[in-house]
């Protein structure tokens, strides 16, 4: 049987690398692999805790602060100390700012383009596109003018020959649906989103401290202290907010709807759908350990896809295999005791070891972790905004619940997720006004190094759940120090039992009309955010071009 | 039209303090805040490996100078300068872990408006495959000459560094205040 590799499969370059078995049309096999080997962990051992958010935020350009948060709140439970109601609320308003400027930009930048052709919108009739439009709801910026305007700047752009973002796409392929008229209206989306990320990045760095790497966050609580208790601070804050609220009501979610409408069949044959979902809870309401704590958007575990029946997350069940990964095998092991030896020399091997990723388990199982765990975990437990939404979106498109198992499921979990956190950051504006106004302005409490101990810091972050596990020594130095993120949960290979991890599985099935042409392929895997953190980036110029200073 | 003394300048530090060579870029940014002062329409930045979340700050910008590690393939601590649209075409991020770098980042800007001048001082990096937060000597030894290049290129743009009478210490970027 044929086997196809793509590598890279991010945009630009990458580091995940997809290979798959294409039979009659359809994947009947696939692997996911990790290609870099990521030594966070080896680094950390032998630091003063405190460095691990500042280190670990520096392992990627996207994850930045929500890396932060997570080592917080590994070091918060190492020291067993509660933070005060007001940091909570300030480290709720930043992680909240973090996901409305992600997940908008995932959709438009990330992920609209394998389903928006945007060669076909050169062809649109901007007259046509307008009707269009304003047939479909209340968009902003959508007269005739304006979608005249965003074609002839992308004319302009293609002209140029410099695709930039658009260089990599395989337009024209049979399988982009939208008439040339809906594929310039997403255009003029697109362009819209990437200035208004501009405003939404500023949103996250208001109280975020020193733009753009995170420094509020500090064991015990939140050191934007003078931020926090700034009247005109706040109202900054709410004015992007509203802005952002605005576009996810009258661009994103419309966008999505309109999009889906498409591809209804992807949810129907629950295309790129996985089994088991795993949420670690998000946005605490209170204060104190995770058992003990409880989240606006709550956590869960969904397993065989049953939303009837969500259990509690107990941390201890989590492991890590690695007998298909390029790791010294071991047996599968919880985080808090989590070993990192890396093999000298991997071997991509389809039958035994191809992944730098190790392959997470709860309770032994594959679990999908992201915007749509959290959705169902949500949705499951009876969050009241997202049941709504979930349910109106459904309506919308007049498909069942089970069409959420789904590449399209994901995408829309994904919008209705930005929505139900944007609608509530305003009361935790508020909430934070009140503190205030009562004179509970303390924003970090105090602590004390306790000798040798343990923390784990678990957060559901724009691509899933993410873990850090802390082992402090006596000296208050790091003894071993272990994460789990996102991708590893959803791009993990096969375990001991043979199990595929969520990609693998979510991608068999898939219908491949061109295999030269995957594009079917790139929808799941980029539906899931892939993100593998860390680059290394270097300039390679034309040495003809380059003016060399040599160094005395 | 605005003189030159009025433009809009950024110093952008980029690439990754965790992969040794690979954070010169940032390092140099934060040598040249610790121990400079500059003019108000200066703006230092350690840009990390961020990409599209650098966005505003790079279209807030007339003239971008960016600061970093470079393949090209002389002796480790050799030191570059060319202009980013020299040959785009030549320049490529190596090895970049995420969808959106900085290099797609720039690919974008043309379509937000008009994109600052930019030009790239850079280094020769010895070492940036494996994990470590300090720099090889010989791209140690080329810091501070980087540094002066960073405030050659100023002084040219009508916006020289001053020498702070107090200049703070960096030992790295990740010192937490305790």
């Amino acid at each position: 049987m044929a086997k196809y590799t793509i590598d890279p499969i991010t945009r630009i370059e990458g580091h995940l690398r997809i290979d798959v078995e294409i039979e009659g049309g359809k994947v009947t096999n696939a692997w996911s692999s990790a290609q870099l080997f990521r030594g966070l962990e080896i680094i950390l051992q032998g630091r003063d805790p405190r460095d691990a958010p500042w280190i670990t935020q520096r392992a990627c350009g996207v994850c930045t602060e929500v890396h932060a948060l997570a080592s917080i709140r590994a070091l918060d439970d190492a020291v067993r100390v509660n933070i005060p109601p007001l940091a909570r609320i300030a480290r709720n308003l930043v992680h909240g700012a973090q996901f409305i400027h992600d997940h908008p930009v995932h959709f438009y930048v990330l992920s609209a383009l394998d389903w928006v052709d945007v060669v076909s919108a050169l062809k649109a009739d901007p007259k046509k596109t307008a009707s269009l439009a304003n047939s479909l709801g209340d968009y902003p910026s959508s007269g005739v003018a304006d979608f005249k305007a965003v074609q002839d700047k992308l004319k302009t752009f293609v002209a140029s020959g410099q695709l930039g973002p658009f260089a990599n796409g395989y337009w024209g392929h049979p399988d982009y649906r939208l008439p040339p008229e809906a594929n310039l209206m997403a255009v003029a989306h697109y362009l819209m989103l990437l200035r208004l990320q501009v405003k939404a990045a500023r949103m996250m760095a208001l109280f975020g401290g020193k733009n753009p790497h995170m420094q509020t966050y500090v064991t015990g609580g939140v050191t934007c202290a003078q931020d926090m208790l700034d009247p005109d601070r706040l109202a900054e804050f709410l004015y992007y907010l509203k802005e952002m609220q605005a576009f996810i009501d009258n661009v994103y979610i419309p966008d999505v709807l309109a999009v889906a409408a498409f591809y209804k069949d992807w949810g129907a044959k629950n295309i790129g759908g996985t089994t088991n979902f795993l949420a670690y809870g998000n946005f605490p309401l209170n204060s104190g350990r995770y058992a003990d704590e409880k989240f606006f958007m709550p956590a869960a575990v969904i397993m065989n896809r049953n939303i009837g029946a969500p259990a509690a997350v107990n941390p201890e069940l989590i492991t890590e295999e690695v007998k298909r990964a390029w790791y010294k095998d071991g047996p599968a092991l919880n985080p808090a005791k989590g070993v990192t030896k890396p093999l000298g020399k991997p071997r991509y091997n389809y039958g035994g070891k191809y992944s730098w990723f190790k392959a997470p388990r709860y309770q032994g199982k594959p679990m999908e972790v992201g915007p749509l765990a959290q959705v169902l975990a949500a949705y499951a437990k009876g969050q009241p905004q997202t049941k709504a939404l979930v349910g109106a979106v459904l309506k919308h498109l007049n498909v069942p619940a089970s069409a959420l198992f789904s590449t399209l499921g994901r995408t829309a979990a994904r919008a209705i997720e930005t929505k139900v956190i944007a609608d509530q950051m305003a009361a935790w504006v508020t909430e934070a006004i009140g503190l205030i106004k009562a004179g509970k302005i303390e924003t970090a409490a105090e602590w004390k190094w306790p000798g040798e101990t343990m923390g784990f810091g678990l957060i559901d972050v724009p691509r899933g759940a993410l873990g850090h596990w802390v082992h402090q020594d006596a000296k208050n130095k790091i003894k071993n120090y272990q994460l789990v993120v996102p991708s590893t949960w959803n791009l993990g290979p096969r375990d001991a039992k043979g199990q595929l991890g969520p990609v693998e599985e979510a991608l068999v099935g898939t219908p491949v009309a061109d295999p030269k042409q995957p594009l079917e392929i790139i929808r799941t895997v980029h539906s899931f955010d892939p993100c593998i953190a860390c680059g290394v980036h270097v300039i390679d110029p034309d040495t003809n071009e380059v003016r060399k200073f040599k160094v005395c | 039209m605005s003189t030159v003394s009025e433009q809009r300048i950024l110093v952008l530090g980029v690439g990754n303090v965790l992969l040794t060579d690979e954070g010169v870029g940032v390092r140099v940014v934060h040598e040249l805040m610790a121990a400079y002062d500059f003019p108000p329409n200066v703006k230092l930045v350690d840009g990390g490996v961020l990409g599209l979340s650098l966005t505003g700050i790079l279209m807030e910008a007339d003239q971008v100078i960016i600061v970093d590690a470079v393949r090209g393939g002389e002796e480790p601590g050799t030191l570059y300068r060319f202009p980013w649209e020299a040959k785009p075409e030549h320049i490529q991020y190596k090895d970049s872990l995420h969808q959106i770098d900085l290099m797609e980042t720039m690919a974008m800007l043309p379509l937000l408006g008009q994109p600052p001048a930019m030009v790239v001082l850079g280094v020769e990096f010895g070492d940036i495959d494996n994990y470590g937060l300090e720099l090889t000597p010989s791209v140690e030894k080329a810091v501070r000459p980087l540094m002066d290049l960073v405030l050659k290129e100023l002084e040219g743009l009508g916006a020289p560094g001053a020498p702070k009478a107090q200049p703070q210490k960096v030992t790295n970027v990740f010192g937490h205040s305790s």
